[in-house]
């Protein structure tokens, strides 16, 4: 007996996409811890195969599944760790060169005390350089919303700095 | 999606567009006269992917990998065989021959050692060592919110499972079989006893507010709890 739910192929996705995992997990985690998160990011997708929505390329699906594992991960490690932290060469990312003080903020520490939602459009923006569009786009809302949500954060990173601009 | 940021540059999303060969529209001509993206995409190729095992068939144990596996992945070849077993409604687990323990709560938690190619249920006082993989699998008779929380020997609690959902228990439907959770934890270099608890609510809690209540062996009401105690040496 089958059922109607979702399916994915596990063994083809790792193969066509596992580089695009491993290389967002290396965003967060150094070299030697990536395989370990790579491993449970695909058990994940699995058990979030309900949440494709069959696009025709998973990119945008696996990318956000992994950084949301991963900051939910980061989140939930005892050591307490900056986003900006150093994690090893990432030849393939391009550092954004002059963070504000509330990205500084927001990565420092703010990220891990907004919920995972404001936490994730904090990381695209401030960590990724997305634009609000695309940002609205990855995680389907508007853009307005994205903009509302991201006005929070840099209330939240004022105030986290002590009112400083 | 335009893929370019306020500087010019390519994001790391447009990038991964750019390396399957489908680059977004907005960014076809930066890529074409960007050195630093190009220089991007080139390295970004050379990531060396770790081999995947097969996959567990449906009617695979759950807690054998059908072939050499390398050490990471065991977790997601059980959690594998366990999805595709729930997708063609097959019965993947044993029946009670496991040697499970049946408390009156109605929750039952086991606590596995990854040792490569085969997994060992720890019991309580076993020994672990640091470094150590251990997996989880969870049976409640009833519906509730789950979470695994560890305690280790400076009574500092941490979180086992769900390392996904932001510090908040899982809703969970009724498990009369025990059913592997798909996250794991590895064991740091502390040395001393680890406590590690499942807990099932009605109604859903947090990390911070379990672990104080766990720490003072003071559950809320509407909650039950099944652990052990291993020994880290």
């Amino acid at each position: 007996m089958t059922t109607a739910a979702p399916t994915l192929d596990l063994s083809a996705l790792y193969k066509e996409h596992g580089r695009l995992v491993l290389r967002r997990i290396r965003r967060f985690y150094r070299a030697e811890q990536a395989p370990d998160v790579l491993h449970e990011v695909f058990a994940r997708a699995i058990e979030k195969a309900d949440t494709y929505r069959g696009e025709a390329s998973p990119i945008a699906w696996l990318y956000g599944l992994t950084t949301r594992h991963c900051l939910a991960r980061l989140r939930d490690e005892r050591r307490r760790r900056e986003l900006l932290e150093e994690v090893g060469e990432v030849p393939w990312t391009c550092p954004i060169t002059e963070p504000t003080t509330e990205a500084r903020v927001f990565l420092a520490e703010l990220w891990r005390r907004v919920d995972p939602e404001l936490a994730q459009i904090g990381v695209y923006y401030y960590l990724d350089g997305m634009s609000q569009a695309d940002i609205g786009e990855l995680l389907g809302v508007t853009g307005r919303t994205v903009s509302n949500r991201l006005q929070q954060l840099s209330d939240l990173a004022r105030d986290a700095a002590g009112g400083s601009p | 999606m335009n893929g370019l940021r306020e500087d010019g540059h390519l994001t790391d999303l447009a990038l991964e567009y750019a390396l399957d060969g489908a680059p977004l529209d907005a960014t076809r001509a930066h890529l074409d006269t960007c050195g630093v993206c190009r220089a991007r995409l080139e390295a970004a190729r050379d990531i060396e992917l770790p081999a995947m095992p097969e996959l567990a068939a449906p009617t695979a144990p759950v807690l054998q990998t059908p072939e050499p596996a390398n050490r990471p992945w065991m977790w997601a070849v059980w959690l594998a065989a366990a999805a595709v077993a729930a997708l063609v409604a097959v019965p993947l687990l044993r029946p009670a021959d496991d040697g499970l323990r049946v408390k009156g709560a109605g929750l039952s938690l086991q606590v596995y050692r990854d040792e490569g190619e085969t997994s060992a249920r720890l019991k309580d006082g076993d020994p672990i060592a640091p470094g150590d993989r251990l997996g989880f699998r969870v049976r409640n008779r009833d519906a509730g919110y789950l979470m695994v929380l560890g305690i280790d020997s400076a009574d500092a609690p941490y979180l086992c499972y769900p390392q996904h959902g932001g510090g908040s228990a899982e809703e969970v439907g009724e498990s009369p079989r025990p059913r592997p959770l798909p996250e794991a934890i590895r064991m740091d270099d502390t040395p001393g006893t680890e406590r590690i608890v499942a807990v099932l609510c009605e109604g859903p809690f947090d990390f911070e507010t379990m672990a104080d209540a766990v720490s003072e062996d003071d559950l809320p009401a509407g909650c039950t709890m099944d652990g052990l105690t291993l020994e880290k040496r």
